[in-house]
């Protein structure tokens, strides 16, 4: 595949197009090999055709040979591995008692770097080889204790560190008491819930080489580009601020050309608005790739729209090769994603160098860099939920130096949308900051429970560096822990780390299993389909739902919710189940509080309870329900972070006055509205104008072109009615249509404008996931009365960014501290959206009854800003 | 409250160099029986069989008189750093009496005292027997005395596991090879009121909120019966595989496995004897039947073994259709009565066909050498009679 099989791919996208970047060829800089990196190591490299290292690796290697903590942070395929390789194995080299310890967070990398590592074993040769070992959940139990008593280099996960080596640390005496070098690899991925966990294992990991009187720590991380990787690296091993850690960023090693193109999918409903559907365009792109025989690996953010494109991919191909010769197996085809039994993960990855499989769906479980051959495209549906991400999952194009492809297919979400404009931002703008916080005292306390396991406390000592001595009291009075002599023991019975798990709040999932075919194997039988955590098993692995995995549909027949256990069965089906949630939200505990222009500021903890009462079944091609079922199923309730804004009484008596108030829905639509709509629908004759779907057991809606509130009807007052329900201005959709003709939303006034910008600069202030935050317009109390200090919590309206982290990594607080700057964001990218009378990119879409969104998010953001005198009130109104 | 000193009378407190900590000590003279064994039995080398079984090193010559019996309660029944063992009983011969010594954690912040006596105790042993000691007892201990910053003097002392050789004796034939079951079926003994292990944990975490002894005594006891049931089993096992006076309790499935094992270790008199005991009684019959058979097959004893597989075929419920086959083979081959081994032939065809015999082996594989044979069988009867 050359440079024109690309381009011709891209050339059938043209009118798609929002913009093309040529990224350019970058030519390598070299530098000496340190004089510390040990002899046989640079004959070694010279055998794997290394003659020299790049500047940037030889940079991390003088820090790490100093003795000092280093990162090194720079994007995809510069060969980050060599720069921590060769000063470790110079360490291995120069004392047969040092020990190295490497952490991936997936296994498949961990896996992958013992093949490298290999492969330089081969290169070192004789009497210069170390013994390197992947210790994993894979690993037999019969090779363990073998592996415990000979590894020099041992390749894990922090899974495995937290719940298989420290709670046995004893049995791994010669590996934690020679440790000096920690290599964190794909440093980066430790942020949030995932990485405050990791911190506190390396701490505990730290506590423990101590006890086994190995020396101070050194770590060697590698990441991507993130804003702090430095105090990212800090935090992650608790060091001192005044300890030293060599920083090593961006790179020096050469790239191959690379051909980004942003594509934007076409209006396909010009008088409606209606873009044609991220997942159909991302299956065009893909499928036009898959044509042309380029390898591709496509990027999803959920795991269902993997299995969707899958399933969608092979159906299309089925259809179009059945009738052509040498029809595309189902095996070029495949998901990746987390979840998968290793087994299937190694097939694929072994598919993929020898070209059996030909296009990757994945979720970001392959962002991580391992080893897949040179793939010559990479689509991306979507901007995936930060920069760092987008960056590594561009950077699995063209490792090989061929020329190659990046696809990023732009969704119409705010961020999405605010990003494509702004190619400049994606590429090189200021990356993320990656966020973790050790100390959340949900996180930190588990770990206490494990650390007291692995070793008792000693009076004082801490383990997230502040005081521990509050969480220990509460675990002594609650019996796992007893103090006695000054020390404190765990007397819990058996380990608590295996019911911890680090990558979310939740320890015990939903494991799905296939009800046994009467003549399956037991060990078919048995085997688990794949796990989901509980509050994602509500959503879609609920009693009658149906779940796709690995591009097959099964129903879940039933679930049991204690066991964790639901049994599904295949069945034929192409429809869809969506499950209906309650959401209730309520203050229990206020942290801090402020007066801000406008109205108050607040910072708390509030109350998330989330209700599946309820799912429909959808034939997706027509969006007709087929079937409304109810369910019973156990609430979910969780503490959550929030902060959280309410107005002042003067701001909404002012904004009521001027018309932007609007917290009531339009109710009456004039005395002909009945009629007319009737008549709409006759002519459309029942059927979607959008879709074509026709009417099944509910009528379809009547949607207003022009929004009805626009002709200014006032009952009693005007007959403006007459004009807005005119038949020209009436067109029948169905119920899925209409919602994406109104984006799903309807907007009432200013404060949901407000609380729409709102959600969508938030994650570029605190730069962060979109998925971190949880954004609700709550318009009940949302206090108790008995809240401590007895706050005046506003009764009417609030707006509340909560954490989906329960007790928060500190997005929340950020969001307190930089209210300001947030609502500075908001006036910008009102004030700059390209848009003509709002987007979901800024206010939202205009709806059905207002003129321009950005209208009301102005009049609101005016009141909340110190400005407010200078633009006057009247000078824009509805 | 009750104290540790009430149910325990014979408890003491010891001091060392780390504080001081729990013993409970109690004699018992080794002239008394424990499950219809004298323990001064025990007095002799490991011999040849018992050496075989438990593993590598262990030395026939060894005297089992010498052995230090131990066994551990914790704190949880997985490993780890933080499960403790919170009572060790140890047990050896000295001067004509069991001594049984009992070393009692009273609580993870006197681990240092315990794990200096138990240090001092266990220095001196040459020999250490345990149940399923390789894989829980001994690498506790281990993770216990690193965790002290000590080295557990037992690592290098040969170690008899009587899990091993009761396992290969008995796994096959004996619904379990806990100590429990061993105890019933080697020893007829029957605990009382014993506690399940694994509710052990649950008591002694209990016992360090409440500071209440009272629940303990049970498992104080429960770990000197486990302790002094080793002595005896090890008496039992070693006098089982090194000559048969010892009467062993009317249990054939005993006698089964221990005939395995000898023909295993190639000594075929003795697993001729094993299972000419086991033949006496059924459910295990059938099984030695057919082994004792093998047996005399391999020894060209053809006449014994047709005796037995005619015994075997007379069986209102043989098993399989093994009989058959090697009955039909032995007419075949030996005696060239063809006519009679195609009559079994087709028997064991039908038996297979209709499932009543049930077939360890593959089912069509098996019908399709039996068919094999009987064209065979065919065609040398018609020479035979043209």
């Amino acid at each position: 595949v050359d440079a024109r099989v690309l381009d011709s791919v891209v050339a059938r996208f043209e009118s798609s197009i929002g913009w093309v970047r040529d990224e350019p060829v970058r030519p390598a800089r070299f530098a000496d090999w340190p004089g510390a990196v040990h002899r046989a190591v640079v004959d070694a490299a010279a055998g794997l055709g290394i003659d020299r290292p790049w500047r940037h690796q030889a940079s991390a290697m003088r820090g790490l040979l100093a003795g000092e903590h280093t990162v090194l942070a720079s994007g995809t395929a510069t060969g980050k591995s060599l720069g921590y390789t060769a000063p470790a194995l110079s360490a291995l080299l120069d004392n047969p008692e040092a020990r190295v310890l490497y952490l991936a967070p997936t296994k498949a990398l961990a896996q992958d770097q013992r093949v490298a590592l290999e492969r330089w074993n081969d290169a070192l040769g004789g009497d210069h080889r170390v013994q390197v070992d992947a210790y994993d959940g894979d690993t037999p139990r019969a090779h363990r204790a073998a592996i415990r008593k000979r590894v020099r280099w041992l390749l894990t996960n922090p899974e495995m560190l937290h719940q298989g080596i420290l709670p046995n640390h004893p049995g791994w005496a010669p590996l934690l008491a020679n440790l000096r070098l920690v290599v964190v690899d794909e440093l980066h991925v430790y942020r949030g819930v995932f990485g405050s966990h990791v911190a506190n294992v390396l701490r505990r990991l730290a506590r423990l080489v101590r006890f086994h009187g190995g020396g101070p720590l050194q770590l060697a991380a590698c990441s991507a580009t993130i804003a702090n990787p430095d105090s990212l690296a800090r935090q992650m091993i608790g060091a001192a601020p005044d300890c030293r850690v060599t920083v090593v960023v961006g790179a020096d090693a050469p790239r191959s050309p690379r051909r980004f193109v942003c594509l934007v999918p076409p209006v396909v409903n010009p008088a409606l608005g209606i873009r044609r559907r991220l997942s159909e365009e991302v299956e065009r792109v893909t499928r036009a790739l898959l044509d042309a025989e380029v390898r591709t690996i496509v990027f999803l953010r959920t795991r269902q729209g993997v299995e969707e494109l899958v399933r969608a991919l092979r159906r299309s191909m089925a259809q179009t090769e059945g009738l052509q010769s040498g029809r595309v197996p189902d095996q070029a085809i495949r998901a990746y994603r987390a979840g998968l039994r290793p087994a299937e993960r190694r097939a694929i990855e072994q598919g993929l160098r020898d070209s059996t499989v030909r296009v990757v769906v994945s979720t970001s479980a392959l962002e991580l860099g391992v080893d897949i051959g040179s793939l010559q495209a990479v689509v991306l549906a979507g901007v995936p939920g930060d920069l760092a991400s987008l960056r590594q999952q561009v950077g699995r194009a063209g490792r090989r130096g061929a020329p190659s492809l990046a696809v990023l297919v732009a969704g119409s979400g705010g961020v999405d949308r605010y990003l494509v404009s702004r190619p400049g931002l994606l590429l090189s703008g200021r990356p993320e900051h990656a966020q973790v916080d050790p100390s959340n005292p949900l996180i930190l306390r588990e770990h206490l429970r494990c650390a007291a396991f692995e070793l008792p406390f000693d009076p004082e000592e801490s383990l997230a560096g502040g005081d521990c001595g509050e969480l220990l009291a509460d675990l002594v009075r609650e019996g796992d822990l007893r103090q006695a002599d000054g020390r404190i023991f765990w007397v819990g019975g058996d380990a608590p780390a295996p019911g911890i798990g680090l990558r979310s709040m939740e320890s015990d999932p939903i494991t799905l299993h296939r009800v046994a075919a009467p003549k399956s194997s037991a060990r078919r039988r048995n085997a688990a389909l794949t796990s989901l955590d509980r509050s994602e098993a509500l959503k879609v692995a609920h009693p009658g739902a149906l779940y796709v995995h690995d591009g097959e549909v099964y129903r879940v027949e039933s679930v049991d919710w204690e066991e964790g256990r639901a049994l599904v069965t295949a069945v034929q089906t192409h429809h869809v189940t969506v499950a209906r949630q309650e959401h209730e939200l309520r203050v229990i505990e206020v942290n801090r509080q402020r007066d801000v222009m406008g109205g108050t500021v607040w910072h708390g903890i509030a109350d998330l309870a989330v209700r599946t009462v309820g799912y429909r079944e959808l034939d997706p091609r027509s969006g007709d329900v087929v079937a409304r079922e109810p369910l019973d199923l156990p609430e979910v309730r969780r503490a959550a972070a929030a902060y959280w804004l309410t107005l002042s009484d003067d701001t909404v008596t002012r904004l009521r006055d001027q018309g932007w108030w609007r917290p009531d829905p339009v109710g009456y639509r004039g005395p002909d509205w009945q009629a007319q709509r009737r008549r709409a629908r006759e002519r459309d004759g029942c059927h979607c104008v959008h879709c074509g779907a026709m009417e099944q057991d509910r009528q379809h809606d009547i949607h207003h072109l022009r929004p009805f509130r626009d002709f200014g009807y006032v009952r009693g007052e005007n007959q403006a009615y007459r004009e807005a329900n005119h038949l020209a201005n009436l067109v029948t959709l169905c119920r899925v249509c209409h919602a994406r003709a109104e984006n799903g939303q309807r907007f009432h006034g200013a404060f949901d404008r407000l609380a729409h910008v709102l959600g969508n600069v938030a994650p570029l202030v605190l730069m962060c996931d979109p998925r971190d935050l949880e954004l609700r317009v709550w318009s009940e109390s949302l206090a108790d009365d008995e809240i401590s200090d007895g706050a005046a919590v506003q009764d009417t309206l609030s707006l509340v960014i909560a954490e989906r982290t329960p007790a928060g990594v500190g997005f929340a607080e950020a969001l307190f501290d930089l209210h300001e700057e947030l609502l500075a964001h908001a006036q910008r990218l009102v004030d700059q959206c390209d848009c003509a009378v709002g987007c979901p990119a800024c206010v939202g879409p205009p709806g059905e009854n207002q003129g321009d969104g950005r209208d009301y998010a102005r009049a609101i953001l005016v009141e909340l800003s110190a400005k407010r005198n200078v633009m006057s009130p009247g000078a824009v109104s509805p | 409250m009750t104290t540790l000193t009430k149910i325990l009378p014979e408890a003491r407190e010891v001091r060392t160099d780390h504080g001081s900590t729990v013993l409970v000590e109690a004699r018992i003279p080794a002239t008394e029986c424990h499950g219809g064994v004298r323990f001064d039995g025990l007095v002799g080398p490991v011999g040849r069989g018992l050496a075989e079984l438990a593993g590598a090193d262990l030395a026939v010559e060894q005297d089992l008189g010498e052995a230090v019996f131990l066994d551990v309660e914790s704190t949880g029944l997985g490993a780890g750093a933080g499960t403790y063992a919170f009572l060790v009983g140890l047990a050896r011969i000295t001067d004509g009496e069991v001594v049984l010594r009992q070393h009692f954690l009273r609580g993870p912040e006197q681990e240092a005292a315990w794990v200096d006596l138990l240090a001092r105790d266990l220095d001196t042993c040459g020999l250490l027997v345990t149940f399923n000691g390789r894989s829980f007892d001994v690498p506790l201990l281990h993770t216990r005395f690193i965790m002290q910053r000590r080295s557990l003097p037992i690592l290098d002392v040969p170690h008899l596991d009587l899990m091993r050789p009761a396992r290969r004796l008995w796994r096959h034939h004996l619904p379990s090879c806990a100590l429990v079951s061993l105890e019933q079926n080697l020893l007829d003994l029957h605990r009382e009121g014993d506690i399940p292990g694994r509710e052990i944990p649950g008591i002694y975490s209990e016992y360090l909120t409440t500071g209440d002894a009272a629940p303990l005594a049970p498992v104080v006891s429960h770990n000197a019966l486990d302790v002094l049931s080793m002595i005896s089993l090890a008496i039992r096992i070693r006098d089982l595989l090194d000559d048969h006076r010892q009467a062993v309790p009317d249990h054939p499935a005993v006698w089964l496995g221990l005939g395995r094992c000898h023909e295993q270790l190639g000594a075929r008199q003795d697993a001729e004897h094993a299972y000419t005991k086991a033949c006496d009684d059924s459910p295990a019959r059938n099984e030695a039947l057919r082994r004792l058979s093998g047996l005399y097959k391999r020894d060209h004893r053809w006449d014994q073994a047709e005796a037995l597989w005619r015994r075997l075929v007379q069986q209102a419920h043989p098993d399989g259709i093994y009989p058959y086959e090697e009955l039909a083979k032995h007419l075949e081959h030996r005696q060239h009565r063809y006519a009679d081994a195609l009559e079994l032939v087709d028997v064991a065809l039908f038996r297979l066909a209709t499932s009543r015999a049930t077939c360890r082996r593959d089912p069509p594989r098996v019908t399709q050498a039996l068919q094999h044979r009987r064209s065979r069988l065919v065609r040398k009867e018609e020479r035979g009679r043209s």
